[in-house]
């Protein structure tokens, strides 16, 4: 009974917020647009608290692996290491100090850039290899239309812009192929979104913990 | 008129009589031919007058002969009678016959089989043997008949008066053996010996065997007769052939000149010896009245044995014989014949009644067992049949005689003997071969029940019996008897054929075949055999071990495109060549967002979105850089947000790259809002209150009372918002929660190109002033703003890599082609070279 009690108690919750929240949008009501921007605002703040509750979470999970010495637990510990260090100094020197911008510029940006010119790499070599490893027609298609953009999109060294290919084949792989299945998906995602949303209001998805 | 004449005493009586007016003897014959006898089997009718080529010469000569009927007074010979071998037995059969069966006479016609033989005894007369001689003329003349006739002399009268045409008392045997042709030709050889022996021996010798003969087997019924003849009639006559004659001649009556001791049972058609076991006493025909013989006609021996066995009357008597006087008729206790229908009277039997000579041999038959020795201690073969006379004769023996042949046709285990008449059942008469020996067991046996005599089980033969089974004797030399089955050896069956089933006499036992140890395999089990072969043979053959990958193949390529890439985007950085020409082609939605750009009033507060990640800010940097630099040069007092926890930064870094270009200042002509939380609801909620949600800058100063955003209460406020982002949905984010509140301002993107895809649908929606992408669009925008920036830095730099990748492709491409062909190849041929 109690249980029922909870649930339906958050569930009238989760209904009449996405009501409201729904409502102030189609509805720019005064009284309707201030109740959304101030549920907005929780939202914002549970988000960031969230944020905050997510890095003391990352912080509790590599340290029970530090305690266990597990495997890896080194890397836990430099993770913990530099995240103390990290918000120590943005906390203590704030986020736009040199130091701080230094330990981002020489260690965050260009790991993470590093990680996406691995995945260059990768991806050139998986193009290489698919042939080889598949070879029907929707791998020679990939290939091709891949080749196809990258000769239409940057000109050849001393050679410029492939004609043709820069200018009709890229624009309309890219312009109407793409951009099509792209509409397709976002025709999808604005269902599925407006779907989830629906049963969320009517009670039959309830996300918050209750069945 | 016609007249038919007595077989018996030739006497001529009426035609329409049936019995003789003198003696009763049957004029007619009545009985009906009769099929074979078959051991176990039930008779078929025959009719032999329609076989009578088959029969044997001296029978047809016989029946050549058989319509004259001659009375003679002298012995007839059978028609061998040159032959002493042979004639002896048929006078003694003949002799017999003429008691067991009614002569047929002229008017009566008789059956062919008697017709015949009393037509050749007529003519084949020939004299008594001598001993029968001498016996004549021992013998009392008026011996009294059994009959009403009054006797009419000795032997030799009741023999003729008898047997008219036959002969004496060899007749008896000659006429048995006429009507029982293949037992007599079966022993014709042997028993002519001691019938020889017995012609030859004196009639005191013979007189002397036959007593102690008799002694030990006293007649039932009639103990007048001479047991040696009662036990010759019972040996060559069976039961079988006593039986019809005395129930088809029942009245006949003997001739007046026989004996009692033989008239009587003459009358009865039967041996009296026989007619003793062979009947009860209740299931005897009816004999015509019999007068007593007188004693005066008899023999001395015959008349004591008669006066001891009975003293009183003639009748036959009725009462048990006791076991006493049994003990030398084992094999007549032995066939069930109940003591009641043993006529002896063991009041009036008294052993010492018995003359002396008779006396004498009985003693050393009691002592031998109470069984004579020629009885007891040989076989049927030994004891009359192969047996020398003249041994016998030395011994004091009298010659063997056969057993009644009545047990062995009325002994159910005893087949052999109507298997091996088998073969001449085709020359008995009808009348004999109707009979069977299954007529009568029956009958006797309940009788043998109810009177609680004990029954002889087939385990349990009397050790007479058994010596007198035919072993060998007499089917030895029958093939078609050996043909019917095996015959037994040993044990109570012994003697008789094809008795036990095959299995048990190991009929069914043969060597097991041999089998041989070779497969017949048609062709699929061999398709199969051979299958199941060779995938053995692979599964135990040692595969040549895979050779190893060389991994360094993989690797290496790896790290020559890295190597490659590297170099590609290395090299025209670092030396900041210009060998890539910029594209001639402006995208549209780039001089769009250069126009929006452009088209912003300056020192107007524009939003810039900075949601992208660290790993592509090479890429979003170019593109936002010339966008960012545009505004700066437009004057434009920016506001800086960011989704991601990075944005602050990466804002902070990119406002780095202009500081010294432009001279922008925090707080002053641009401000970090920072992070915004919350994604899309923080979106949401920015675009509806920004000043509620954001507060501070990232310097913690309250951002809305900056000179960057001074004037900017809500988020319509913002003349232009840029948003630079390579995340979808961040874009979508803005595009989606941003716009409405956005209203008139344009929303420019700067996106990467991985994003281009999804965010180009609002750029062509215009939800989207202006579009931006990746570096091509940044080179682009740079172009159209007409400065030289990261864009055009990373130009060579991005046509060497796109070179370098595309290169990596084709050819990558075109090897991995060619190698999938030929490994394909390589599996089909190996999948065609396996079976």
């Amino acid at each position: 009974m109690r249980l029922r009690f909870k649930g339906l108690f958050s569930t009238a919750i989760a209904i009449a917020i996405g009501a409201i929240i729904l409502l102030g949008a189609l509805l720019p009501v005064g009284g309707l647009v201030a109740i959304r921007a101030v549920l907005l605002q929780w939202a914002v703040i549970l988000a960031a608290v969230a944020l905050v509750v997510g890095v003391f979470n990352l912080l509790r999970v590599h340290y029970g692996r530090i305690s266990a010495r597990e495997k890896g637990s080194f890397y836990s510990i430099l993770l913990v290491v530099f995240m103390l260090i990290t918000v120590t100094l943005g906390l203590f020197l704030g986020p736009t100090d040199p130091t701080v911008m230094l330990l981002f510029n020489a260690i965050q940006v260009p790991v993470e850039a590093s990680l996406t010119a691995v995945l260059a790499v990768t991806l050139l070599y998986a193009s290489v290899r698919l042939l080889r490893w598949r070879t029907d027609l929707v791998a020679v298609i990939f290939i091709a239309t891949a080749v196809v953009i990258l000769l239409g999109t940057a000109p050849l060294p001393f050679l410029g812009s492939v004609p043709v290919l820069g200018d009709l084949i890229r624009p309309f792989v890219a312009q109407v192929l793409a951009a099509g299945g792209a509409r397709g998906i976002l025709m999808g995602v604005a269902l599925g979104t407006l779907t989830t949303g629906l049963r969320i209001l009517f009670g039959a998805d309830r996300p918050y913990g209750s069945k | 008129m016609a007249e038919a004449r007595c077989p018996v005493c030739n006497t001529p009586n009426p035609e329409n009589q049936e019995n003789c007016l003198v003696c009763g003897a049957r004029l007619r014959v009545t009985t009906e031919p009769l099929p074979p006898i078959r051991a176990g089997q039930e008779p078929t009718p025959k009719s032999t007058s329609e076989l009578e080529r088959t029969l044997p010469g001296w029978l047809r000569d016989l029946r050549s002969g058989g319509g004259e009927q001659q009375p003679s007074p002298t012995p007839v010979d059978p028609p061998q009678a040159s032959q002493p071998t042979q004639s002896t037995p048929d006078d003694l059969l003949a002799g017999l016959s003429g008691d067991l069966f009614t002569a047929p006479s002229e008017e009566a016609p008789a059956p062919d089989f008697l017709s015949g033989l009393s037509g050749a005894a007529g003519e084949e007369e020939e004299e008594a043997p001598d001993w029968l001689k001498a016996l004549q003329g021992s013998l009392p003349a008026d011996t009294a008949p059994a009959t009403d006739q009054p006797a009419q002399g000795g032997l030799s009268d009741w023999f003729q008066a008898e047997q008219e045409p036959e002969t004496e008392g060899n007749g008896f045997i000659e006429s048995l053996a006429q009507e029982t042709p293949a037992l007599h030709e079966e022993t014709s050889e042997e028993v002519a010996d001691w019938l020889r022996s017995l012609d030859t021996q004196s009639p005191s010798a013979l007189r002397s065997a036959t007593p102690a003969q008799e002694a030990g087997v006293p007649s039932s019924q009639d103990g007048e007769s001479p047991d040696w003849l009662s036990e010759l009639g019972g040996e060559a006559i069976p039961s079988a052939f006593v039986e019809p004659a005395a129930a088809t001649v029942p009245d006949e009556a003997p001739p007046a000149e026989t004996p009692d001791w033989l008239s009587a049972p003459g009358a009865e058609a039967e041996t009296p010896g026989l007619e003793g076991f062979a009947f009860p006493a209740e299931e005897a025909p009816p004999a015509a009245p019999q007068t007593p013989a007188s004693e005066t006609d008899l023999p001395d021996w015959v008349t004591a044995q008669g006066e001891a066995i009975f003293p009183a009357s003639q009748e036959p008597p009725t009462q048990p014989m006791p076991e006493s006087s049994l003990d030398g008729l084992d094999w007549l206790k032995g066939m069930g014949v109940p003591a009641e229908s043993q006529p002896q009277d063991p009041g009036t039997f008294d052993p010492n009644d018995l003359p002396a000579w008779l006396s004498t041999q009985e003693a050393p038959a009691r002592a031998t067992a109470e069984t004579p020795d020629w009885l007891s201690g040989g076989s049927l073969e030994e004891a009359s049949l192969t047996a020398p006379p003249k041994a016998l004769a030395e011994e004091g023996v009298p010659p063997a005689q056969p057993p009644p042949a009545q047990a062995f046709l009325e002994d159910d285990s005893l087949p052999e003997i109507a298997s091996a008449a088998e073969p001449f059942s085709m020359e008995m008469p009808d009348w004999l071969s109707g009979i069977t020996p299954a007529e009568k067991p029956q009958p006797r046996q309940r009788e043998a029940e109810d009177q609680g005599a004990p029954t002889l089980s087939p385990g349990e033969l009397p050790s007479w019996v058994q010596s007198m089974r035919p072993v060998e004797s007499i089917l030895s030399d029958s093939e078609s008897a050996e043909e019917e089955g095996t015959l037994e050896q040993k044990g109570p069956l012994a003697g008789l054929r094809n008795v036990l089933p095959l299995a048990a006499t190991g009929f069914g036992i043969r060597k097991p075949p041999a089998y041989a140890n070779k497969l017949s395999l048609d062709e699929t089990q061999q398709a199969g055999a051979s299958l199941l072969e060779s995938i053995m043979a692979a599964e135990t053959t040692a595969r040549p071990a895979k050779a190893l990958q060389r991994v360094t193949s993989a690797r290496l390529l790896r790290w020559l495109i890295a190597l490659v890439l590297i170099v590609a985007v290395a090299v025209p950085s670092l030396l900041n060549t210009q060998f890539a020409p910029s594209n001639t082609l402006l995208p549209p939605e780039t001089l769009a967002a250069a126009n929006q750009v452009g088209a912003l009033q300056a020192g107007a507060p524009v939003l810039v979105v900075l949601d992208y990640e660290p790993g592509l800010s090479g890429e979003l940097e170019a593109a936002a850089a010339p966008v960012i630099d545009h505004l700066m040069i437009q004057g434009m007092r920016l506001a800086f947000i960011s989704t991601s926890p990075a944005g602050p930064l990466l804002t902070e870094r990119l406002l780095g790259k202009f500081q010294g270009i432009h001279g922008y200042q925090p707080n002053q002509q641009y401000v970090n809002l920072g992070y915004l939380p919350g994604g899309p609801a923080g979106i949401a909620a920015f675009a509806a209150a920004p000043s509620a949600v954001v507060r501070y800058t990232i310097t913690s100063a309250p951002a809305w009372e900056t000179s960057a955003l001074a004037g900017v209460s809500s988020f319509s406020d913002f003349a232009a918002v840029l948003v630079v982002t390579d995340s979808v949905d961040a874009g979508r984010a803005w595009i989606e929660q941003s716009g409405p509140a956005l209203g008139q301002a344009p929303l420019l993107m700067a996106i990467s190109a991985q994003a281009e895809p999804i965010i180009r649908p609002y750029y062509d929606a215009g939800q989207v002033s202006g579009l931006v992408t990746g570096l091509v669009g940044g080179a682009a925008y740079e172009q159209v703003i007409g400065k030289t920036g990261l864009g055009r830095q990373y130009w060579d730099a991005l046509s060497a890599s796109f070179l370098a990748a595309e290169v990596f492709i084709v050819a990558g491409s075109v090897w991995g082609l060619f190698a999938a062909l030929r490994t394909r190849r390589k599996k089909q041929e190996n999948d065609e070279a396996l079976p």
